[in-house]
C-alpha cells in the first residue's frame, strides 16, 4: 500500500513578465527572478531548502544547477525534469511528494524556458520523435496540413467537438476572448489586449476553428514555488495564514484511448479526465464547488474539451456553459483569469508554476483586482502532449473562503511594500542578500546575473 | 511505519555498441525494459511509476519508450543530470519508495549519441557548467583541446603535481579497466592491452591517451525497484535475487568546484560528499566495500575518485593501483564491467548499467569475473555528472551475507530469459516480450515496429 500523505503547502510563489522571446534574456537570469522571488514570499533563505527541482525542455542537462548554484552551492539534490507542456506542474508534483511522503520539508520548485519565435519545434530531428505515434494517428484519420503540427491536434479536437456536440466557430472565439480580456488584470501577462469577439474571428485562420488570436505565443519566462511540511510550517506560525495547501493533486499518462482515432482523445482527453478525477477525489471537493480554474488553454479548442474533462461542465456541453457566459465574472467558474496560455504567454517550463501563482494569489485574496466570491478551492491543469497531465486542488489552510486583502495590507506582511499579485516589480540588492545561502554562496557560480536582473527593473 | 527498505529486483541492459545511427532510443529502451521487467518477473502493470533517464531527446522520449509496455496512466518522468543521470533515476525512485510514495519503479536509461565528445545541443544559451568551464579555460595547467579534455586531464595534472604519481600510473587504470572488459558481454570494447599500448596510444591531453578516455555509446539499462511490502508478496524463487540499496545519496556542487583546483573542478567535493553520506546511511566504511563501478569518464577521474570515495587516503590512490588494489585479487575490485573507458558510456544508461553489474556482483551471477579473494559483501556505485551531480550508492545482499557464486545452472533456472545475462548478451523472444507487458492497457500501433525491430537483432 502507498503510504499515508501528509499536507503539503504552497508558502511561497514568484514569476517574470512572460515576454516575446527576442533573446534577450536568458535562463540563469529568469530563472535567478523567479526563484528569488519566491523565497522572499516565503520568507526563506536559500538555506532552508532541502531539495531543487528545476523545471524545463530547452537546455541541455544540468540547466537547474546552473540556476540553483546563483542561490547557493549547498550540496543539496537538484533535478532536472521535463513532460513537454506540463514540465512545470510535473516539477511541482515531484516536490509534493517528496514532502507528503517525508522525504523533504523544503523545497524549491523552479521552472524557466527561453524559447523561439513561432511555433514549437523537435531538437533530435535524427531520432524518432516522441509524438511520432500521434503523429501517425494524425495522418490516418484527419490527415495533415501545413499548419504547425500542434494547431493541427488541437484545432482538429474543436473540429470533432462542433461534429459531435454541435459547438460553433463563435464558441471557440468566445474562449479566445475571455481570456484575451482577463489577461487585463495580469501584470505578468506577455499581452493584455481586450477584443472583441468579431476580432477574434477575423484574425488569420492557423486551423480551423483555431484563428490566431485563439492560440498561445512562444515565451520566455519563469515562476517558482516553495513547497513545505506541516513541520516546516509549525516552526513558522506567522506565515500560516498564507501558506496555501495542496489538497489533492495527480500527475497521469495516457490511456490506449489516446489512439482509439478520435481527435479529443488524441490531445489526451481521456488522461485529463483520470488526473481531475483523481485530484479531486483527493482534496474531496465536486466540480461544482470550484469557483476559480487555471486549465491549460494551449489553444481555445483545448479549453472546450478540457472543461469537460474536468468536470466544470457535462460531456458535450461545454459551448453551453460558455454561452451562459459561465466561463467568466458572474459566471460558474471563473477560467484562466491569468489569461491563460492564450494571452499570458507559455514558456513550457514555467507554465505549470505560473499558474500555481495565480491560483495561490487567488486563495490568498491577493488578486484582489480580479477575485472570485466564495472560493473556496481553485483546480489547476496543466497538460504536455507526449504525455503527461497534472491536476492540483489547493484550498485554504483552514478551509474557508478566501476574502480580499488590499495592496496596502499585502505590502506590509510581505515585508516589500507591494502585491505581487496586481503588480509585477522587482527585489533590490539587500533583498537578494536575504534569500541567497549564508553558508554557501558563491559570487563566481552567480557572475554578473544579479545585476542584469535588477538592470532590467 | 513502513520499512524503508528499497530493493532492486530486476536488471537488464542492452550491448553498447558505436553509434552509427543504427538503433533508436526506442528500441534501446524497449530491450532495456523488457530484460528487468523479466529479470524482476513483474509484469508492466505492477509498475507504478517510470522514470526515463536520457539527455540527447525530446522531452516525453521516456513516455514514447514506456507506452511500448503498456499505457496504464502510472505518472512517468523524464529526468537528467548530465552523466549522472542514470543514478540520478534510481535516487529519485528509491526516494519515491523509502517514503511510501512509490511501491515499485521501473527506471529506463537510454541514449543515442554522435561521435566525438558528448557536446552540447544548446549552442544559443549559456553552458551551464559555464562558471566552472571559464575556470578551467584560464586555468594554468592547461587548457586546450576539447572542454572535456581540459576538465579531466587537468585533474590528472594536479594529481601528479600534488602526489608524485606519474603518467604510466594513469595508463594501468586504463589497462585494467580493458582488461575487465573482456568478461564483459554488454561491453563495447572487449579488447586486451599492454601497459605500453595504452601509454602509446594516441595523446589527447597529457597524462591522458586516447584509450584512457571512455567512448561515446548507444546503448540502455533498466532497474526494477521495488519496496519491502512489494518484495514481501513475491514468490522465495523471486526474492532471492533482491539486493538491498543500503545507503544512497545525491550531492550537487559545494564550493570546491570554483576554489580554483583542477580536482575540485572535477566535482571532487560532491562525489566526496555523496559517498560519505551514502556510507553513513549503510552504516559502513570505505574499507567495507568489496566491489566497486565508479565513474572513469577518464582514467584520471578513477585516480581521484578512488580517494574521493574514501577507497584510499588522499594522496594515495596511485599506490593503490601500483599494489594491484584495483582488479582482481587485490583489495577493491574496480570496475569489473570494463568501467566507462572500455565498456562505453551512453550518458542515460551509464548509472544504470553500473547497477546492473553490482547485482550480478552480489548476486553471484557475474561468474566469469567475479572478486574471489575476499567475501564480497559491500558494492559500491559512484556516477558523476559536471555541472553537476555525484550519486553513491552501497549495495548488498538483504541478509547481509556474501555472495556465493553459482552455477551456470542455478542461474538460468533463476533468470527469467533462460541464460545467465551476467555472462551473456542475449535476447528474448516475442512470447516473453509480451508476457511482460500489461496485460490491460496495450496499445499496438507503439508496439509493432520496435519490437520487429529488437526481436531481430537479437
Amino acid at each position: 500500500m502507498v503510504g499515508q500523505k501528509q499536507p503539503v503547502y504552497v508558502l511561497g510563489v514568484g514569476m517574470t513578465k512572460f515576454i516575446k522571446p527576442r533573446g534577450k534574456v536568458d535562463y540563469p537570469e529568469l530563472g535567478f527572478e523567479a526563484g528569488v522571488k519566491a523565497m522572499l514570499d516565503a520568507h526563506i533563505n536559500y538555506d532552508d531548502v532541502d531539495q531543487g527541482v528545476a523545471c524545463y525542455c530547452y537546455g541541455d542537462s544540468t540547466c537547474g544547477q546552473r540556476v540553483f548554484y546563483q542561490f547557493g552551492m549547498t550540496g543539496i539534490p537538484v533535478y532536472n525534469v521535463n513532460n513537454n507542456c506540463s514540465t512545470g506542474s510535473t516539477g511541482l508534483f515531484m516536490g509534493r511528494n517528496m514532502i507528503a511522503h517525508g522525504a523533504a520539508d523544503c523545497v524549491l520548485v523552479v521552472g524557466f524556458e527561453k524559447m523561439f519565435p513561432g511555433s514549437l519545434q523537435t531538437f533530435f530531428q535524427d531520432r524518432s520523435n516522441p509524438t511520432a505515434t500521434t503523429n501517425l494517428v494524425l495522418k490516418e484519420t484527419r490527415g495533415i496540413t501545413k499548419a504547425p503540427g500542434a494547431a493541427q491536434l488541437f484545432g482538429n479536437a474543436g473540429r470533432e467537438h462542433m461534429e459531435k456536440y454541435g459547438s460553433t466557430l463563435e464558441d471557440f472565439a468566445e474562449i479566445g476572448r475571455v481570456n484575451h480580456a482577463h489577461s487585463k488584470n495580469n501584470p505578468y501577462s506577455q499581452f493584455q489586449d481586450e477584443y472583441t469577439l468579431e476580432q477574434i474571428m477575423k484574425a488569420p485562420m492557423i486551423h480551423e476553428p483555431l484563428t490566431k488570436l485563439q492560440c498561445c505565443p512562444t515565451s520566455d519566462g519563469s515562476a517558482a514555488a516553495v513547497l513545505v511540511s506541516q513541520a516546516f510550517l509549525d516552526a513558522r506560525p506567522e506565515l500560516k495564514s498564507q501558506a496555501i495547501l495542496i489538497a489533492g493533486q495527480c500527475l497521469a499518462t495516457d490511456s490506449p484511448a489516446l489512439f482509439n482515432r478520435s481527435a479529443i482523445e488524441l490531445i489526451g482527453y481521456s488522461m485529463s479526465e483520470q488526473a481531475a478525477q483523481t485530484a479531486l477525489a483527493e482534496a474531496k471537493v465536486h466540480p461544482d464547488e470550484v469557483r476559480v480554474c487555471e486549465l491549460h488553454d494551449c489553444f481555445s479548442a483545448n479549453e472546450m474539451v478540457t472543461i469537460e474533462a474536468l468536470g466544470l461542465a457535462p460531456k458535450g456541453k461545454a459551448h453551453e456553459l460558455i454561452r451562459k457566459g459561465g466561463i467568466t465574472y458572474g459566471g460558474k467558474v471563473v477560467i484562466n483569469p491569468s489569461g491563460g496560455l492564450i494571452s499570458k504567454g507559455h514558456p513550457l517550463g514555467a507554465t505549470g508554476l505560473a499558474q500555481c501563482a495565480e491560483l495561490v494569489w487567488h486563495m490568498r485574496g491577493w488578486a484582489n483586482n480580479r477575485s472570485v466570491k466564495d472560493t473556496t478551492c481553485a483546480l489547476q491543469h496543466n497538460l504536455g502532449l507526449g504525455g503527461a497531465v497534472v491536476c492540483t486542488v489547493y484550498k485554504r489552510a483552514d478551509g474557508s473562503a478566501a476574502t480580499d486583502v488590499s495592496d496596502a495590507e499585502i505590502g506590509k506582511r510581505n515585508g516589500l511594500g507591494y502585491n505581487p499579485a496586481t503588480q509585477a516589480k522587482g527585489f533590490t540588492k539587500q533583498q537578494v542578500d536575504t534569500v541567497r545561502s549564508k553558508k554557501a554562496r558563491s559570487e563566481w557560480a552567480l557572475q554578473d546575473i544579479e545585476q542584469k536582473v535588477e538592470a532590467r527593473f | 511505519m513502513t520499512s524503508p527498505n528499497v530493493y532492486v529486483l530486476g536488471v537488464g541492459m542492452t550491448k553498447f555498441v558505436k553509434p552509427r545511427g543504427e538503433v533508436e532510443y526506442t528500441e534501446l529502451g524497449f530491450e532495456a525494459g523488457v530484460k528487468a521487467m523479466l529479470d524482476a518477473h513483474i509484469t508492466y502493470d505492477d509498475v507504478d511509476t517510470g522514470i526515463a533517464c536520457f539527455i540527447y531527446s525530446d522531452s516525453c522520449s521516456g513516455q514514447r519508450v514506456f507506452y511500448q509496455f503498456g499505457m496504464t496512466g502510472i505518472p512517468i518522468y523524464n529526468t537528467n543530470n548530465n552523466c549522472a543521470t542514470g543514478s540520478t533515476g534510481l535516487y529519485l525512485a528509491r526516494n519515491l519508495i523509502k517514503s511510501g510514495a512509490s511501491n515499485c519503479v521501473l527506471v529506463c536509461g537510454f541514449e543515442t549519441m554522435k561521435s566525438g565528445s558528448p557536446g552540447r545541443t544548446f549552442h544559443d544559451r549559456p553552458d551551464p557548467i559555464g562558471p566552472s568551464a571559464k575556470l578551467v579555460a584560464q586555468h594554468p595547467l592547461g587548457s586546450e583541446g576539447g572542454p572535456m579534455l581540459a576538465f579531466f586531464g587537468n585533474a590528472g595534472r594536479e594529481y601528479m603535481q600534488k602526489y608524485g604519481a606519474t603518467a604510466s600510473d594513469f595508463a594501468e587504470i586504463a589497462r585494467v579497466n580493458h582488461k575487465h572488459s573482456v568478461n564483459n558481454p554488454y561491453s563495447q570494447f572487449r579488447n586486451e592491452y599492454s601497459l605500453a599500448e595504452v601509454e602509446n596510444s594516441q595523446a589527447v591531453y597529457n597524462p591522458l591517451t586516447k584509450l584512457q578516455c571512455s567512448a561515446n555509446s548507444d546503448g540502455g539499462a533498466a532497474a526494477v525497484l521495488v519496496s519491502q511490502t512489494f518484495l514481501d508478496s513475491q514468490p522465495e524463487s523471486v526474492k532471492q535475487n533482491a539486493i538491498l540499496i543500503a545507503g544512497q545519496s545525491l550531492a550537487t556542487d559545494t564550493s570546491t568546484l570554483l576554489d580554483g583546483s583542477a580536482i575540485g573542478a572535477v566535482g571532487y567535493g560532491m562525489s566526496s560528499k555523496a559517498a560519505a553520506e551514502a556510507f553513513k546511511e549503510a552504516g559502513i566504511y570505505p574499507r567495507d566495500v568489496q566491489v566497486c563501478e565508479l565513474h572513469d569518464c577518464f582514467s584520471s577521474n578513477e585516480m581521484v575518485t578512488l580517494e574521493a570515495l574514501g577507497l584510499a587516503e588522499e594522496g594515495k590512490a596511485y599506490q593503490m593501483v601500483r599494489n594491484g588494489d584495483i582488479t582482481h585479487g587485490g583489495r577493491v575490485l574496480v570496475n569489473p564491467s570494463g568501467g566507462l573507458i572500455s565498456k562505453g558510456h551512453p550518458i542515460g544508461a551509464t548509472g544504470l548499467a553500473q547497477c546492473a553489474e553490482l547485482v550480478w556482483h552480489l548476486r553471484g551471477w557475474a561468474n566469469n569475473r567475479l572478486q574471489k579473494t575476499s567475501s564480497v559483501r559491500h558494492a559500491l556505485q559512484h556516477n558523476l555528472g559536471l555541472g553537476g551531480a555525484a550519486v553513491c550508492a552501497v549495495y548488498k545482499r538483504p541478509d547481509g551475507s556474501a555472495a556465493m557464486p553459482l552455477s551456470s545452472d542455478e542461474i538460468c533456472k533463476r533468470s527469467g530469459v533462460g541464460y545467465n545475462p551476467a555472462v551473456e548478451a542475449k535476447g528474448f523472444t516475442h512470447a516473453q516480450a509480451e508476457r511482460v507487458c500489461s496485460q490491460r492497457s496495450r496499445n499496438l500501433l507503439v508496439v509493432e515496429l520496435v519490437q520487429e525491430r529488437v526481436l531481430a537483432r537479437f
